[in-house]
C-alpha cells in the first residue's frame, strides 16, 4: 500500500491535517510500504490518497483510509471498550468544533499569520499558476466560514479571542484527559491519538507571528510532550528522510534566475538596437 | 429680452410665432404646453409676464442647462400688425451624467456612486441612481424617477426605492432601511406646496455596543411600515438658513397600517412654524415653535418615535438627549413641543449686507421643550429650558453649522445635558 | 452581535456580586406557531438547567426573541441588568454566583463532561437546523413558522435570508445527505447511551447541564410528529430505552405536569 500526503513545512509531516493524521495512523499500524509526497498540488483539497497496489484500488480522505485499514484488519483500536470509543466520539468532536476552527482563524483569518507566514508557504506548496490563487481562496473559504458562525460586523479580535477561549476549554479536557500516560486510551496508540496528534502538531509547529493559539497550548505541558512523542516516533523519520533528499541546492536557483534575467535583458538590448553585433566578414 | 425699451402695457399686442432653438430631445408637445398661454396675449406686458411664466415652466422640466428669451418684432412674411415673435434659445443637459465621490465620515470611509439621466423620455422625465459603499455598514442605495406636470399646479410624480443605513448611539441602535415610495406633489394656492405620499419601508433594528439597555434592546428586529403621509408647506422666508423675514409653516400627517398593510400602526401629526422679524441695526427677531403628537400605545417601535434635544434642537442637552432615558440610551417619546427665540445679528466689526454678514451671525438664544410617553400633562408643562449664545454659519444657503456657548436653566432628573460649548451641523433647526 | 464576549466577561466579572434576580425572565419564540425545533430544544435545555439549580424564573414569548439575544441564538436570558444567550454562557453566569452542578466532579470526569456536552450540543443543534432549514420539505415548514410573525412581504424574505445564514454557518452539514446526518446522529446517541448505561444521570449522582441538555434536545426531538423529517430521528431515538428514561426522569422530577 502507498500513501501520497501533501508536503510538510517546518519540521511537520505534512501541511495538511487529513494527511498528517492519515500518516500517523498508517505508521501506528504499519501498513504503507510507501509515502509519496505529492508533488503537483492544483486543488485546495488536503485530503490523503491510499493506493492499494494489491486490488488496484484507491481510497480518499483521513476517515476514510482509516476506516479501510481497519476493515483489512489493520485496526489500532480494536482493544476498546464500547464506553471508550463513545469517549472518542465525544472528543473528536469536541476538536472538530472547538479547536479546529480556532486553527484555521489562527492561520488564514489572522491578517499578519497569513501575510508573513501563510500565504508564502501555501504557494511554495502549490503548482504554477494555481500557486497565485489558490491561497486567496482558501482563505476566502476560511473567512466566510468565520463570519457565517460570528456574522459579518464581528471584529477580528472579538472573533479570535472567542475562538481561543473555545479551543482553551477544548484544551483543558484534552490535558485532564491525557493525564500522565503516553496515549489517551490504553497504553497503546490508537486512531484517537493520531486525530489529536495532528491538530497539536499544527499548532505547534507552525511559525505564526501571532501565536496565542499556541501559547494557549503551550500552558499544558502533558499536551506538548504528547505531541513531540508522537511526532518523534512516528514522523520525524519521515521528515529527516524528505530533507535529505532535497535535491537541487539553492545557488542553482540563483544562478538559474540570474541568466534568465541577464539574456532578457540582453536580447531585449539586441532587439531594440542598443547594442549591435556585426558579424564582419573579410 | 430689450429691457431699455418701454411699452404701456395698454398697447395693442399679439405674437405671431413661437421659435425654440436648439432643442434636440425635448418633445414637441411639452413645449407647446409650456408656451400656449403666450398666445392669448393681447399686451405687450402680457407678453412679457408670460414669457417669464414659460421660462419658469421650462425650467421646472430640469431639461436645460441655459434658457434663453428673446422678443422680436414680427418681420416675416404672413406677420400681422403689433406681431411679435418670441425666441427660446436653450441648451439642453447632456443625455447621461455621473459621478464618484469619496467622503470620510463617522471613522468610516464611503464611496458614492452616482448617475443622473436627465430628461430621459422628451418630457423631463429623470432617473437617477445612487450607490454608496462604505468600508462598514454604511452601504447603500438609492434609484428615484420622477416626472414633472407642466401647469399652474407644478406637480409631478416621484417613484423611488432605497437602502440605507444608520448607527445611532444616542439610541444605541443600528438601523438599515429598505424601502419603496410614490409621491405626488403640487401647489395648490401660490406657497402652498403638498406632498402627498405612500411609503413601505422595511426597518431592521439591530442592537448597538456591548451594553444596549433591555428597554432598546426588546425592540429590536424587522418591522414593516406601510404609511401614507401628507405634509403641506408654505415657506414665505428669504433664506432657508438665515432669514430675515418671512414665516415658514410646516404641517406632516401620517397614517400607518390601519388597512395599508405593515405590522406598525400608528397616527401621527407634526407641526413646524417659524417667524422671522427685522428689527433696527440688522437684527433679526426669530421665533420658532413645533409639536408632535402619535397615536401611543398602538403598535409602533423607537424609530417611529419623537426626539428632543442636540446642537441644533433644544440646545444645551445631548443629542436626543430630553426625555425619556434609560441607562444612557433615549427611548423617544410620542408628544412634545419645543420652542425658541433667536436674536440675530451681524458680527460686530462688519456691519451691513457684507458678504460674510450673509453667511455668518452671532444669535443669543432661548429654547424650551418638552416630550414624554403619552399625553402626560405634568410632564409636558415642566419644560426644559436652556439659553445660550453663539455663532452661526450658513453653508451655500442649505447647511446650518452653529457653534453655540449653551446652559440648561431647567432640566428633568433624566435629561442629559450638555452645559457649554456645542458644536452642530444640519439641515433643520430649532 | 460580536460584542457577546466582552458582555460575558463583565457579566460573569460584575455578576458575581449581586445574587440571582428573583424576577429573571427567559424570552423565547412563540412556541405554538413560530418556534424552531432547535430554539425549543435550547429553551427547553435551559428551563430545566435553571430548574436543576432552583433558580426562579419566567418564561415569556417574543416573536422577535432572535433579536433580542445578543448573539442571535435563543432562548435570552435576563437577569437584573444582564442579558445572555447561550446555555455554556449561562452555565457560566450560574456558577458565577456560586451555583454549580459539576463542582464534585473530579478532573478527569469534568474534562468529559466537557466532551460530552459539545458532542451534544454541536451534533443535535446542527441535526436540527439542518432537518429545519437544508432539507426540504422540513423547510417548507419551516418557512412558514419562521415568517408567521412579519406581514407581507417580509414573511417571504425573511425566511429566505435566515435559509441563507444557516447554510452557511452549518457550512460542513448543509452539504451533508440526510442518510449521513441521521447516521451522525445515531452514533451520538449511541455514544450517549453508552455513557449513561444503567445510571441515573450522567456523570455524579446529580443531574448536571449536560442531563438539561441532552432532555432538551431529545425531548423536542421524540417529540416529533409522523410525517416531518425529524420523525426519522424520534424512531432512532427511541431505541435507546436509557435515554428515554433520562427524558422521562428529568420531565417527572423538575416539570411536574407542567409539559404536555
Amino acid at each position: 500500500m502507498e500513501l501520497s500526503i501533501w508536503r510538510g513545512e517546518w519540521g511537520l509531516g505534512s501541511v495538511s491535517i487529513e494527511c498528517l493524521e492519515a500518516l500517523v495512523y498508517s505508521k501506528i499500524v504499519q501498513a504503507v510500504q510507501k509515502i509519496h509526497v505529492r508533488k503537483y498540488v492544483f486543488s485546495s483539497d488536503m485530503s490523503p490518497w491510499l493506493w492499494v497496489s494489491s486490488s488496484g484500488k484507491s481510497v480518499v480522505g483521513a476517515s476514510s483510509i482509516i476506516s479501510y485499514l481497519k476493515s483489512e484488519n489493520l485496526d489500532a483500536d480494536c482493544n476498546l471498550t464500547q464506553k471508550e470509543r463513545a469517549d472518542i466520539l465525544a472528543y473528536k468532536n469536541m476538536i472538530k468544533y472547538k479547536i479546529a476552527p480556532a486553527l484555521k482563524y489562527a492561520m488564514w483569518c489572522d491578517e499578519r499569520n497569513y501575510c508573513e507566514v501563510i500565504r508564502p508557504t501555501f504557494a511554495k506548496i502549490y503548482t504554477f499558476p494555481s500557486n497565485y490563487s489558490m491561497p486567496g481562496r482558501l482563505q476566502r473559504a476560511a473567512l466566510l466560514e468565520a463570519w457565517g458562525r460570528f456574522g459579518e460586523c464581528a471584529t477580528p479580535n472579538e472573533m479570535e479571542t472567542k475562538l481561543n477561549r473555545k479551543a482553551r476549554e477544548c484544551m483543558t479536557a484534552l490535558s485532564e484527559r491525557l493525564g500522565k500516560s503516553s496515549y489517551f486510551f490504553g497504553s497503546k496508540p490508537t486512531s484517537f491519538d493520531a486525530y489529536v496528534f495532528a491538530y497539536l502538531s499544527l499548532i505547534v509547529k507552525t511559525p505564526l507571528p501571532n501565536a496565542s493559539l499556541n501559547g494557549h497550548l503551550n500552558t499544558f505541558s502533558n499536551l506538548v510532550e504528547f505531541e513531540s512523542r508522537i511526532h518523534n516516533r512516528f514522523v520525524a523519520s519521515e521528515v529527516r528522510r524528505r530533507a535529505a533528499g532535497r535535491t537541487r541546492p539553492e545557488w542553482v536557483g540563483v544562478v538559474l534566475s540570474l541568466s534568465f534575467a541577464a539574456s532578457v535583458m540582453f536580447s531585449y538590448a539586441i532587439v531594440k538596437g542598443i547594442l549591435h553585433i556585426d558579424f564582419k566578414t573579410e | 429680452m430689450d429691457g431699455d425699451q418701454f411699452f404701456p402695457g395698454v398697447q395693442p399686442a399679439r405674437v405671431d410665432k413661437v421659435h425654440f432653438e436648439n432643442v434636440g430631445r425635448t418633445k414637441n408637445d411639452v413645449l407647446a404646453k409650456a408656451v400656449q398661454t403666450l398666445m392669448d396675449c393681447t399686451t405687450f406686458t402680457e407678453i412679457l409676464l408670460k414669457c417669464a411664466e414659460a421660462r419658469r415652466q421650462l425650467d421646472q422640466l430640469g431639461a436645460f442647462k441655459r434658457i434663453d428669451v428673446e422678443i422680436q418684432t414680427s418681420k416675416s412674411p404672413g406677420a400681422t400688425e403689433h406681431g411679435y415673435e418670441v425666441i427660446f434659445d436653450v441648451e439642453e443637459k447632456k443625455t447621461i451624467s455621473g459621478g464618484v465621490n469619496g467622503l470620510v465620515a463617522n471613522n468610516e470611509g464611503t464611496m458614492v456612486m452616482g448617475a443622473q439621466l436627465p430628461n430621459v423620455g422628451g418630457r423631463g422625465e429623470f432617473i437617477q441612481a445612487q450607490v454608496q459603499y462604505g468600508t462598514k455598514h454604511s452601504s447603500g442605495f438609492n434609484i428615484t424617477a420622477s416626472k414633472p406636470f407642466l401647469g399652474k399646479r407644478n406637480s409631478r410624480f416621484t417613484v423611488a426605492a432605497y437602502e440605507e443605513a444608520a448607527d445611532y448611539p444616542w439610541n444605541a441602535f443600528r438601523e438599515r432601511i429598505r424601502g419603496v415610495l410614490a409621491e405626488y406633489s403640487f401647489r395648490s394656492l401660490p406657497s402652498i406646496d403638498h406632498s402627498l405620499r405612500w411609503e413601505g419601508v422595511w426597518r431592521e433594528l439591530n442592537p448597538l455596543g456591548i451594553t444596549v439597555p433591555f428597554p432598546v434592546r426588546e425592540q429590536m428586529g424587522h418591522s414593516l411600515k406601510s404609511a401614507l403621509k401628507h405634509i403641506m408647506t408654505i415657506d414665505t422666508t428669504d433664506n432657508p438658513v438665515l432669514p430675515t423675514e418671512g414665516f415658514s409653516l410646516r404641517v406632516c400627517s401620517e397614517v400607518a397600517g390601519h388597512n395599508l398593510g405593515g405590522d406598525i400602526r400608528f397616527v401621527k401629526n407634526e407641526l413646524e412654524h417659524q417667524m422671522n422679524f427685522s428689527l433696527f441695526n440688522d437684527l433679526v427677531l426669530q421665533l420658532t415653535a413645533n409639536a408632535g403628537h402619535m397615536t401611543p400605545n398602538e403598535q409602533h417601535n423607537i424609530s417611529d418615535k419623537f426626539f428632543l434635544g442636540g446642537p441644533l434642537g433644544l440646545r444645551g442637552f445631548k443629542l436626543r438627549g430630553v426625555g425619556p432615558q434609560c441607562e444612557g440610551a433615549s427611548l423617544g417619546g410620542t408628544t412634545y413641543w419645543s420652542t425658541g427665540c433667536h436674536l440675530y445679528s451681524p458680527l460686530p466689526f462688519r456691519r451691513g449686507h457684507g458678504y460674510i454678514g450673509e453667511y455668518l451671525r452671532l444669535h443669543g438664544f432661548v429654547t424650551a421643550g418638552s416630550l414624554s410617553e403619552g399625553v402626560d400633562s405634568a410632564k409636558l408643562q415642566d419644560p426644559s429650558v436652556s439659553a445660550g449664545l453663539g455663532v452661526v454659519l450658513s453653508l451655500g444657503h442649505q447647511v446650518r453649522i452653529e457653534l453655540n456657548y449653551a446652559v440648561p436653566l431647567r432640566h428633568q432628573r433624566s435629561d442629559r445635558t450638555n452645559s457649554g460649548l456645542q458644536f452642530g451641523m444640519g439641515m433643520a433647526f430649532l | 452581535m460580536g460584542t457577546t464576549l466582552l458582555q460575558e466577561a463583565w457579566a460573569v466579572e460584575v455578576g458575581s456580586r449581586e445574587p440571582w434576580a428573583e424576577d429573571s425572565k427567559l424570552y423565547q419564540p412563540i412556541e405554538e406557531t413560530q418556534a424552531q425545533c432547535n430554539e425549543k430544544a435550547q429553551s427547553l435545555a435551559v428551563q430545566s438547567y435553571l430548574r436543576m439549580c432552583g433558580l426562579d424564573h419566567v418564561v415569556e414569548q417574543r416573536p422577535n426573541a432572535e433579536f433580542i439575544s445578543p448573539t442571535g441564538s435563543v432562548p435570552v436570558l435576563q437577569c437584573g441588568s444582564f442579558v445572555l444567550a447561550d446555555l455554556d454562557s449561562i452555565v457560566g453566569f450560574v456558577a458565577s454566583k456560586g451555583i454549580c452542578l459539576t463542582s464534585n466532579l473530579s478532573a478527569a470526569e469534568n474534562a468529559d463532561h466537557a466532551a460530552y456536552f459539545s458532542l451534544v450540543q454541536t451534533v443535535f443543534d446542527n441535526a436540527e437546523l439542518y432537518f429545519s432549514w437544508v432539507v426540504p420539505n422540513g423547510y417548507e415548514v419551516t418557512w412558514k413558522r419562521y415568517g408567521s410573525v412579519y406581514p407581507w412581504p417580509l414573511s417571504d424574505i425573511l425566511p429566505w435570508s435566515k435559509r441563507r445564514a444557516v447554510k452557511r454557518a452549518i457550512k460542513d452539514w448543509a452539504d451533508k445527505q440526510e442518510r449521513d446526518v441521521l447516521e451522525e446522529i445515531d452514533s451520538c446517541l449511541f455514544a450517549l447511551s453508552e455513557r449513561l448505561a444503567e445510571r441515573e444521570w450522567f456523570f455524579g449522582s446529580k443531574p448536571t447541564e449536560l442531563d438539561a441538555l441532552v432532555f432538551g434536545h431529545l425531548y423536542v426531538l421524540a417529540g416529533e410528529s409522523d410525517g416531518t423529517p425529524g420523525s426519522k430521528v424520534s424512531s432512532l431515538i427511541r431505541k435507546y430505552d436509557n435515554l428515554m428514561n433520562i427524558c422521562s426522569r428529568v420531565k417527572n422530577t423538575y416539570f411536574k405536569g407542567s409539559l404536555t
